[in-house]
This record gives structure tokens, C-alpha cells and sequence, in this order.
């Protein structure tokens, strides 16, 4: 190939070359007009962008990594419960809910409560609106009749989502004509209904849906006031409804739930160490395994020299379970069974520290029901209110 | 020293458009360029040496490869320099042992001269000549069209099947003696007539315009020089 020199500059030369190419190349002494044959042709220049693209890459590549990481953290956040409703009537149902208000989970611990709502659609509702489905639907049935109270437990963190759950539950009730006892939720006492629970209390898992049968109708069916300690179905592990104790009433850990509620407005949603985000602390449900025999009126506390479940503040001592009913706190794990439900430690304070050791389980069904109060006396069958500080039992409007 | 250190980077920048500004970058770097050549010959180049063309052709190639990703502009232009010092190197290493038709002879002349004159040299002279005269000519008519031949290098298609295109729309326009007049007379390459008449995509023309402007100025009247130098390609593309 022969090439034409056209321009010659210091550092290079423009050829042509017989295909009409033009090139450019190294000026070894070139005259213009001079024709060559081996010129050191100029190589194609790579762009630089090599080291830009990696660096592009990278960034984007980090930039995913994050957003999908904040988002899998939102998400995270969105289905972790913050609060939970406990509907106590015939049929319990409980509800958690995230810290939007949205209901992320529901479950009844009975049959009819689950058949009803498999009926029901939560979906992009409210909760308020889907508690007042619930009433609606166990009105028709005739499990709630008109003017009945229903018992309402709602656990939160916050006092001001408390609040608003429940003005909207009450507004709700007032539609259908009913009348509702909202609380914030209380320590199990020792249940009135006499019948230990076959099941340990348990971790208080709320309703599992694993279908505790209801505990005994009287005590539930109590839907007005004062949640009796529900007794826990034997074998079936689900926490009905939380007991409001006294404050400072110590929770049978066996119970599953120590609700430690120092007082009332202390608990609405300031109780935490009670209840766990959820519910659940209280409530004494008897958690045990079904499986598992429930010692009558020993609570197997671990140690526990007492087991006054509700035990004020003042009574810094754990009480003595007298029905074996074990400190308040319901070790985490019996506790709930739904996750993120730290298990209460005990009840308010004192002794339920060392309640929390000892584990909730209460083995015994009685202690579900002791677990409310630490003296015997509490009735197990009304709902505790062996410590006159809970406000709420002796709010409790019965019918 | 420091503030021709701090402007190196935007002369550079502005030397990879311009070419008189790529010649003075050069020009006031020729001590680095020569320090270079240096090094690698391990002696000090002289004005007639290769090495030191090629290590200035280097020099450009830096200029125009450049980035502020790659660094410092002159350690960058020092191994682009050392790298085709090597590759001319080797080039050149395959004609070792040869004797150069300079060198003196038996007799103290140039072996050259002993050598029969295959070509005249006059002839080669005049012909040199008249091809310098006509492309300094084509530079000239090159400007009005606002075009220059370090664009029209930059600007001419590298591959095959592009140059193809360009050389049928030559063609084409060879053909169509009204379509140069209108060329010269508008100063403007008749891209949609071209690329119709042809048969060719117009945005390939487009892209090689300023290259199409050199190569219709030769088809033209007045460069049969330069017009016999691309004749073959010309005949080749005129054949169906």
C-alpha cells in the first residue's frame, strides 16, 4: 500500500493512502507530496473509560445494595408487631398490629373463631373495622348479644396509638349497640375459673391460632369486664385474654404472660416490661404445652420461693405463689409463641426478675389462673383483682 | 516551572482539537522528548534520528489518548514513548545486518552511487513537486468548506463496509456531473441526493461528511495527482 503524504506537522503526518483513507502517522522526515510505503501508522485510541465504567458499576451496584437493604429493613419494620388487640368475648380473637396501625396478623384460639375469620377479610383495612366486622358477625351469630359488654385488651407501646385504638374500637361498639371494656392488658391472675388449665400457661403466645380451645366459657364469656383468666384449654396453648391484675400483680410465668402492670395508666403502653410489645406478658394463659400436666397449685418456679404473680410495687418481694402460681414473669419463651413478643419479665419489678428465671411455665393450670395474683384468694374465677391497685378490675362494669 | 506543571493538563486538553496547539505543546516539550529518546538509545539523539520522530509521534499519541484517569500526563507520555521506542525498535531489528546504500564503499563513495538509477530523480523531483502544489491547493479549497486534513483524518471511516458506502457515493457523484457543480457551487455535500442516488444510508454519509468534502474536491477538476493516487479505488467503485 503506497501512501501519500498531504500535511506534515512536528509530531506527525497526514497520509493518504490508495483507498482514500486518511491517515495519520509518524513524521520520519516527510516532505509533502512524498509517497511511502511502511509508515508507523497512529493506533486507535481506546477511550479511557474503562476505569469510569467499573467505577460507575460499583456505585450503582452499592447504591442497589443499600436501597435494598433499607428497603428489606422497612419491610422488616412494617410486619413487626407494635401493638395487639385481644377481643374478648366467646370467641377470642387477637390482633397484632404494626406501628402504622395496619393489622399484620390475627388469629382466634377457637374453631368458631377461626371459621369466622376465614370469612372476614382483613386486607387493607382498618382495624377498627374489622373489630367491628367481628362484633357484627358474632352478634348474627348470637355469640354476643345486644348491650352485652365485650373486653377489649389493647397492648401498646404507644399511649397515644392506645388511645386511638381505642376510640375507634368504642366507636365501632357504639354502632352495633354494645357496650366494650377497653384496657390495656393485665397480669393473669390466678383465674378464677378453678379448673386448672391443663396447659402450662405457656409463653402467652396470644392466640395461636394452634386453637386453644377457648378457656372456659365462664370465664371468657365473661366479655364484660374483667377478664377472667381464661383458663387455659388444656393442651392448647393460646392466651386469652389478659387478666388485668393489680399493679405490680405479678404474672405466673407459667402463665405464660407476666403482666406486670404496676398500674394502669402506667400500663397503657408504658408497660412495657409487663407486656412485651405484645400482649402477651400478661396474660397468664396457661401456656403450657398441652402435652404437658399441669402442676395443680405448684408452680414450678424455678426456684421461685413466691409466686405472687401480681405483686405491687410495693411488694417488692415476689409473692408467694400460693397456688404454685410462679413469679409474674412469664419466661420469654412461653410467654408468646408469636415472635417478637419479648415474654414479660415479671411482674413489675421486683421479684419478677427473678420470676423470669424461673421459668413461666406453669406448669400447672392452676398457676395460668394463680398467676394473677399471688394470694391465693384471687379468685381464680373473677378475674384478678386481689390487688386492689388495678384500677381497671374495679372499673370493670359488670353486667 | 509549577504553574506550566498546573496548565499542562488544560494545554493538553485543548491540543486533542487543535492542532497548532498540539504542535506547540510539542515544540515546548521537546527537551522531555528528547530526554527520553535519550534514555532509551542511552545516547543523546540527533535531529535526523527515527528514534527521535517516533518518540515525538509518541508524544502526540499521549496527547491525544490522554485522560486525568490515567495519572500524570508526562509519566503517561513516557511510557507511551518507551512503548513504540520498543516496537520500532523490534521493526528495525529485522533489517540488522544490512548495509545502507550510504555507507562508504571501497572507494570512500556512497555505495548508492555505484548502484544504476532505476528511477529518474528529476522526474521524481518535478512529479513531488506538482503533487505538494496540488495538495497545498486542495488545502486551500479544503478551508472554504470550512474543513482541514487533520479533521478529514480523524473524520474517515476506519472500517471497510463504511469506507465502501462513502467510495458508491463518490462514485455516484462522479457520475452525476450537475451534482459536483452544485457540490462546488453551495459549498455543501448534497447528502439526500447522494445517499438516494447511491443507495446507501444517509446517516453513514453524515457521519463522514468532512471526509466526503476532501475526497468530491479531488473528483473535481484541477488534482489529477491526487486523483490517479485513488484511481484504482474510483475505477473499482465505478465497476456495477
Amino acid at each position: 500500500m503506497k501512501y501519500l503524504v498531504m500535511e506534515c506537522h512536528a509530531g506527525y503526518a497526514v497520509l493518504m493512502d490508495e483507498a482514500s483513507r486518511f491517515v495519520k502517522a509518524a513524521n520520519l522526515h516527510y516532505e509533502v507530496g512524498q509517497t511511502v510505503t511502511a509508515p508507523v501508522l497512529m493506533e486507535e485510541t481506546k477511550p479511557a473509560i474503562r476505569r469510569s465504567t467499573v467505577v460507575r458499576i460499583a456505585a450503582a451496584a452499592a447504591c442497589l445494595v443499600l436501597l435494598s437493604g433499607i428497603g428489606l429493613k422497612v419491610y422488616q419494620n412494617r410486619r413487626k408487631a407494635r401493638s395487639s388487640i385481644r377481643l374478648c368475648s366467646e370467641l377470642e380473637f387477637e390482633m397484632q398490629l404494626n406501628s402504622a396501625g395496619e393489622i399484620i396478623r390475627i388469629s382466634s384460639s377457637t374453631e368458631s373463631g377461626q371459621a369466622m375469620l376465614d370469612s372476614v377479610s382483613v386486607r387493607k383495612k382498618d382495624m377498627a373495622e374489622v373489630v367491628g366486622e367481628l362484633l357484627t358477625l358474632q352478634r348474627e351469630q348470637g355469640y354476643i348479644a345486644e348491650g352485652e359488654t365485650v373486653s377489649i385488651y389493647i397492648d401498646s407501646e404507644d399511649e397515644q396509638k392506645y388511645e386511638e385504638y381505642k376510640s375507634g374500637v368504642e366507636t365501632e361498639a357504639e354502632k352495633l349497640n354494645l357496650l366494650v371494656s377497653v384496657q390495656p392488658p393485665q397480669p393473669p391472675h390466678e383465674h378464677e375459673k378453678g379448673d386448672p388449665p391443663a396447659e402450662p400457661p405457656g409463653i402467652g403466645s396470644g392466640l395461636t391460632p394452634g386453637g386453644a380451645e377457648e378457656p372456659p366459657q365462664e370465664a371468657l364469656h365473661t366479655v364484660h369486664d374483667a377478664p377472667e383468666p381464661p383458663q387455659p384449654p388444656e393442651g392448647t396453648k393460646h392466651e386469652k385474654h389478659i387478666t388485668p391484675a393489680g399493679p405490680g400483680s405479678t404474672v405466673k410465668p407459667e402463665t405464660g404472660t407476666a403482666v406486670r402492670h404496676p398500674d394502669p395508666p402506667a400500663e397503657h403502653g408504658t408497660a412495657p416490661s409487663a407486656q412485651s410489645e405484645h400482649t402477651e406478658p400478661q396474660v397468664t394463659t396457661e401456656t403450657q404445652p398441652a402435652d404437658t400436666p399441669v402442676p395443680p397449685e405448684t408452680p414450678d418456679l424455678r426456684g421461685l420461693p413466691h409466686t405472687d404473680p401480681p405483686h405491687r410495687a410495693e411488694d417488692d418481694t415476689p409473692a408467694e405463689p400460693e397456688a404454685g402460681e410462679p413469679e409474674t414473669v412469664m419466661p420469654p419463651h412461653e410467654q408468646h409463641d408469636t415472635p417478637g413478643q419479648p415474654e414479660q419479665p415479671a411482674l413489675a419489678g421486683d421479684t419478677e426478675s427473678d420470676t423470669q428465671d424461673e421459668l413461666p411455665v406453669s406448669d400447672t393450670t392452676d398457676e395460668t389462673e394463680t398467676v394473677i395474683s399471688p394470694e391465693p384468694q384471687d379468685t381464680p374465677a373473677e378475674h384478678p383483682e386481689p390487688h386492689p391497685p388495678i384500677p381497671q378490675a374495679a372499673e370493670r362494669p359488670h353486667i | 516551572m509549577d504553574s506550566a506543571a498546573e496548565r499542562l493538563p488544560a494545554r493538553v486538553s485543548e491540543a486533542k482539537t487543535d492542532s497548532k496547539a498540539a504542535d506547540a505543546l510539542i515544540a515546548d516539550y521537546m527537551p522531555f522528548i528528547r530526554a527520553e529518546t535519550a534514555r532509551f538509545l542511552k545516547r543523546q539523539p540527533d535531529d535526523s534520528d527515527d528514534e527521535l520522530s517516533i518518540a515525538m509521534f509518541a508524544f502526540y499519541e499521549s496527547i491525544r489518548s490522554y485522560s486525568r484517569l490515567r495519572g500524570s500526563f508526562l509519566k503517561f507520555a513516557s511510557v507511551q514513548i518507551k512503548s513504540r521506542l520498543i516496537d520500532f525498535y523490534r521493526k528495525e531489528k529485522r533489517s540488522r545486518g544490512q548495509i545502507s546504500l550510504y555507507a562508504a564503499g571501497e572507494d570512500e563513495q556512497p555505495l548508492m552511487d555505484t548502484l544504476p538509477d532505476k528511477e529518474d530523480a528529476y522526474a521524481n523531483l518535478e512529479m513531488r513537486e506538482a503533487t505538494r502544489q496540488e495538495i497545498e491547493e486542495l488545502s486551500a479549497q479544503m478551508q472554504q468548506f470550512g474543513v482541514s486534513l487533520p479533521d478529514i483524518s480523524e473524520n474517515s471511516p476506519k472500517q471497510h463496509r463504511t469506507l465502501d458506502i462513502c467510495q458508491r457515493a463518490v462514485c455516484y457523484a462522479r457520475s452525476q456531473p450537475a451534482l459536483l457543480e452544485e457540490f462546488l457551487r453551495t459549498k455543501k455535500v448534497p447528502l439526500q441526493k447522494l445517499a438516494e442516488g447511491a443507495g446507501v444510508e444517509r446517516k453513514t454519509l453524515e457521519r463522514h461528511r468532512q471526509y466526503l468534502v476532501a475526497v468530491l474536491l479531488i473528483c473535481t477538476n484541477g488534482y489529477e495527482i491526487l486523483r490517479g493516487h485513488i484511481m484504482q479505488v474510483l475505477r473499482k467503485g465505478e465497476q456495477p
